[in-house]
């Protein structure tokens, strides 16, 4: 990356960058604008948070088969670490994590189907059968507490119907804005405090105003 | 959820949306503040717009020309306005829109 434009240090705008990713706002915080820093993730945690809550926590999930794509998760994950416990199901490590953080178990758990739900029980070597409901219960029982069914997720949407999608483009909105202030960090802003003044200057010199 | 409690909702994102705008484009805070009520003008304008042309169109659904005819009336009488207000001082309005005259002076093109 090219030298920081202006005064403005951007010290290591590779790591800033990546910082931003991880917590919204870090970056900036490293770079020392901690009051832009602050802003930014007080608003993206903000938008983050209010859309999982208000839908309930089921609209963060990763899914990519033939059951759902999930091609919300990719504007998501822009969010950082708050958003990858979704990531886990992908990567079989969400028993592990339940085992590690039992509050947070089915944070971002995958919603599974009847066919999913079953196989696990194979897979525990427990009875297989009955409702999706019956499994997931018996599942919960045997310790499996992340476990959430499509079933439960489809109920929510038939309750709270479009609020579930507007609480999905809060999360979706926080990963995209997220995108932005990545750049910034990464960057720097498109106008610098100097370049703003020069643009002033030669305005008022011009005899024009403030646009 | 009623309905037009959706709208509600709208408030917070046009609000951290244009913030994170502004304050990615910009350094200065006063910069930041007024680009902030700039975008939040411009999205409510926006959506506002949209709002208001699909409630014409269902409203007028059978004489959709009707609400067409009026908002090319508005539009004409707008331009009329605008014409009529211009200040005639620019090169253009003194050459009555014609390109002012170059002296046969020929500017090199890099």
């Amino acid at each position: 990356m090219s030298d920081p434009p202006g005064k403005l240090d951007l010290k290591n705008p590779g790591l800033a960058a990546l910082l931003a990713w991880l917590v919204p706002g870090l970056g900036h915080i490293y770079q020392g604008r901690t009051l832009k820093g602050v802003l930014f993730a007080i608003t993206i945690f903000g938008l983050f948070f209010f859309g999982s809550w208000l839908g309930s926590w089921r609209v963060v999930y990763l899914r990519w088969d033939n059951e759902e794509w999930r091609f919300s998760y990719l504007a998501q994950v822009g969010a950082g670490l708050v958003a990858l416990p979704a990531a886990l199901d992908a990567l079989d490590a969400r028993p592990a994590f339940a085992r590690i953080v039992p509050p947070l178990a089915d944070y971002q758990s995958k919603p599974l189907s009847l066919r999913e739900l079953e196989l696990l029980c194979e897979r525990m070597q427990m009875p297989r059968g009955g409702s999706a409901e019956e499994m997931q219960e018996l599942l919960h029982v045997h310790g499996a507490k992340w476990v959430v069914t499509l079933e439960e997720v489809d109920d929510l949407h038939r309750k709270y119907g479009v609020t579930m999608h507007i609480a999905a483009i809060y999360t979706l909105i926080a990963g995209l804005m997220n995108v932005l202030v990545i750049y910034d960090a990464a960057a720097g802003p498109a106008h610098l405090r100097e370049d703003e003044a020069e643009d002033e200057a030669k305005r008022a010199k011009e005899g024009g105003g403030v646009p | 959820m009623t309905p037009h409690t959706i709208y509600w909702h709208l408030a917070p994102l046009v609000l951290a949306v244009s913030f994170v705008y502004a304050a990615t484009r910009h350094e200065d805070w006063t910069r930041i503040f007024w680009r902030t009520l700039f975008w939040i003008r411009y999205i409510l304008g926006f959506l506002g717009s949209a709002f208001v042309a699909l409630v014409l169109l269902e409203y007028f659904w059978e004489d959709w020309w009707k609400p067409a005819l009026a908002a090319f009336a508005i539009w004409l009488a707008w331009k009329i306005y605008l014409r009529q207000t211009q200040p005639r001082n620019g090169p253009e309005a003194q050459t009555n829109g014609v390109a002012a005259p170059t002296d046969g002076k020929v500017t090199a093109k890099n």
